[in-house]
């Protein structure tokens, strides 16, 4: 009977565990959803610039008196955007966090500490990453070169140590290198091809690092203040300036800056062009957008009044509206082009525990709720508020906090000093790119079953492996082995046949084509299991999958 | 987050979309918890991020933010739900599998499918966003007795409709042909 009860409790606990860990997971919000949210940002961007001299109350006067009218429905218009151009997505993205970086980019530090090992970079990484130096530094560079070819693998990470400690040291200011207030930033690599730029940088404080909040790897999250341009693209917005990175030593950082190039064509002048005559026409056709009340009227409606079939973008041109294409093309991206970039300030978050945010002082709170019993009010019945009870009890409460504010005024800005720790600048860097198409390598596989479904091709980029899946039939998974027999990890894509190299060992790839039940009841499990580690010891996830008679298919990429 | 909170309830619009990007993750588990299909949850997140700028002043105590927040989500989600029950069952947006749909999300999805519409957003409450029974009854306006009930009938039917089928349980993993298809190309 116990027995049977503790299986019962045990089975309970089993699936609250499932439904917790299954509801609990982490993943990217769905491109849809990612695009309403950022067209959120936007207006709520807008409309702090437009009240961005107002004081705090004149915003909230004005927020009141905008309620419910600028926001857009966009039903329709998101099926279109999807599944046209992710680029749109793009335009909008202002992105605070980096979920898609980290998984894709070289795990931080490989390009200084185990650009031998990892990567592609096999030892070489000269000729594969530029070195970023000029004629101050010419002679450091080419001693660093000859180090790399010259030493062996085990030896690099020595040397790229070294190497940063050097450049980290260096008696001036070069075009690469500049320190200002103790802080010395030194520009090293540039690679680019046709997915992304990385820009490696070590930064070397006096002072030793403060500590930082990690993320899941036990990496401190760092972030530039930064301006990026492309000399061929002025337009362009630099959002996004979390380094991925990780300490050398308490003085050292070293990291890796990931720009995609997708980003870097972007028709920003264009599409903010294309919006503006958007807007002038709606109103021409007495549809002023800031004027519409969007609880009241759909995009369907509007779409309707147009007559347009749905409204989108796309389809203005065909109402004779601004025709989007003559604005939205892609700006070319040249073979060669020039950055400029100005890195204001780096910004740390500091631990919780470390964090120094003010309370609210207790007279202010004995002054709110003084005031609050003068106007017969009990914050404890808010609930039951009248409209204009509410009005009173905002009007204390953000008096409250406006002196908060007044005392505190710190607390108002980011970065802050109870929050964060700061290295201001400004330094800052112009340096040449240029494209590299050589360094993709495609290997045809062709482990296809009798109707041509299987795993096509593989490509393997600097610090990205792609995997050309054709799966008509839904049938097949495709496991990718790293040269040790362990699992790929996937990229940050989206994209599940993208792969993240990380520090992993690519010198061979395995490719198994698995039947798709197959690999999700069974074979995955044998890999996730807890115990992998203790069972790879004696079977690797790759000799489980020989033994179990999974096609596959090896292909080996010169280092 | 208590201190993006403060900020953006005196107008420190970076706190704010800070604050949102946080929780955006969560807002879209609880929107699917009502609605059915990603583009009804974008609205109802888009429009709550905005309600919230607009009203953010309005929020009592920071430490209620959460609360408040996922009350606008779920009215607007509400909203959606009855302009559907005003218009043609078939004009409903079904939801059109992603293709770049990540295992994790489809396993989300997958596993609020398999239990009734109704009990979903307590799962949803009780599991992801961390409330207690007491809590998820205030937001629901609902009797605490009628979540806990609603929580066990979820528990039964998660346990009923996904684990107790061997095919679908006997991994880590769950499958169906939605699934393959999401994820294989």
């Amino acid at each position: 009977m116990n027995k049977k009860l503790n299986f019962e409790e045990r089975k309970e606990s089993r699936i609250d565990e499932k439904i917790e860990k299954t509801l609990n997971a982490e993943f990217e919000v769905p491109k849809l959803v990612e695009m309403a949210k950022q067209e959120a940002f936007m207006q709520v961007r807008r409309k702090a610039a437009q009240d961005k001299n107002a004081s705090t109350e004149n915003i909230q006067k004005k927020n009141n008196a905008s309620t419910g009218k600028e926001r857009k429905r966009f039903r329709a218009a998101y099926r279109v955007i999807a599944g046209a151009a992710a680029a749109a997505a793009v335009f909008s993205g202002v992105c605070i966090t980096n979920p898609a970086f980290a998984a894709n980019v070289p795990v931080v530090g490989s390009v200084f500490e185990q650009i031998g090992k990892s990567l592609g970079f096999s030892g070489d990484y000269s000729e594969y990453a530029k070195p970023l130096a000029d004629e101050g530094t010419e002679a450091q560079e080419s001693t660093d070169t000859e180090n790399a070819k010259t030493q062996g693998e085990n030896e690099t990470q020595e040397n790229q140590e070294s190497m940063v400690s050097e450049n980290g040291t260096a008696s001036g200011d070069n075009a690469y290198s500049k320190t200002v207030n103790g802080v010395t930033v030194t520009l090293s690599e540039v690679y680019c091809n046709e997915v992304a730029m990385y820009l490696s940088m070590s930064i070397k404080s006096e002072e030793p690092f403060p500590e930082t909040v990690t993320d899941q790897e036990g990496a401190p999250v760092l972030l530039t203040d930064a301006d990026l341009t492309y000399d061929f693209n002025p337009g362009y917005r630099f959002m996004n300036g979390y380094l991925d990175g990780k300490l050398l030593d308490e003085h050292t950082y070293a990291g890796v800056l990931r720009m995609e190039m997708r980003e870097a064509s972007f028709n920003y002048e264009g599409m903010d062009k294309f919006y503006e005559e958007r807007e002038a026409f709606l109103k021409e056709k007495g549809l002023d957008m800031e004027k519409l009340d969007f609880s009241q009227t759909t995009l369907d409606e509007i779409a309707e009044a147009l007559g347009m079939e749905s409204y989108s973008d796309e389809n203005f041109a065909a109402v004779g509206g601004p025709d989007i294409t003559e604005y939205n093309q892609p700006i070319e991206i040249p073979e060669k082009f020039n950055v400029d970039f100005n890195i204001h300030k780096i910004i740390g978050t500091l631990p919780e525990e470390k964090q120094t945010i003010p309370e609210m002082p207790q007279e202010l709170k004995d002054e709110y709720n003084k005031a609050m019993a003068e106007n017969g009010l009990d914050e404890s019945n808010y609930e039951n508020f009248t409209e204009e009870e509410k009005e009173i009890e905002h009007k204390l409460f953000t008096e409250m906090y406006n002196k908060y504010a007044e005392l505190y005024p710190e607390t108002r800005k980011s970065p802050n000093s109870y929050e964060n720790w700061v290295f201001e600048g400004d330094w800052d860097f112009q340096f040449d790119v240029e494209m590299d198409h050589t360094r993709n390598v495609t290997k045809e596989v062709n482990l296809l079953d009798e109707n041509g479904n299987g795993i096509l091709s593989v490509t393997k980029t600097p610090f990205e492996m792609n995997v050309e899946v054709k799966d008509s039939n839904a049938e097949y998974v495709a496991a990718v082995l790293d040269a040790d027999g362990d699992l790929m990890p996937y990229g940050g894509s989206g994209n599940a046949d993208t792969y993240a190299i990380k520090d992993r060992d690519v010198s061979k790839v395995y490719l198994y084509l698995c039947d798709y039940y197959e690999y999700m009841d069974e074979l995955k499990g044998y890999y996730w299991s807890p115990d992998y580690e203790e069972k790879k010891k004696t079977k690797n996830f790759k000799q489980y999958l020989d033994e179990k008679g999974i096609p596959s298919a090896v292909v080996e990429f010169e280092q | 987050m208590i201190q993006l909170v403060k900020r953006s309830m005196v107008g420190d619009a970076d706190a704010f979309l800070e604050l949102m990007e946080q929780n955006s993750l969560a807002m879209y588990k609880v929107a699917r918890g009502i609605v059915n299909n990603d583009e009804d949850a974008a609205d109802a997140i888009q429009d709550t991020i905005l309600i919230c700028f607009e009203k953010m002043h309005t929020l009592k105590k920071p430490e209620y933010f959460k609360t408040w927040m996922i009350r606008i989500l779920i009215n607007e989600c509400n909203k959606i739900l009855r302009h559907y029950k005003n218009i043609a069952a078939g004009e409903q947006i079904l939801d059109v599998p992603d293709q770049d749909m990540s295992i994790a999300e489809f396993e989300f999805k997958e596993m609020l499918n398999r239990v009734d519409e109704k009990y979903r957003v307590v799962l949803i409450l009780y599991y992801v966003e961390g409330f207690k029974i007491a809590d998820i009854a205030e937001i629901l306006n609902l009797n605490a007795n009628t979540v806990k009930t609603r929580l066990t009938r979820a528990r039964e039917q998660v346990r009923r409709e996904y684990c107790d089928r061997p095919k679908l349980c006997s991994g880590d993993k769950i499958i169906n042909s939605e699934a393959r298809a999401a994820i294989s190309k």
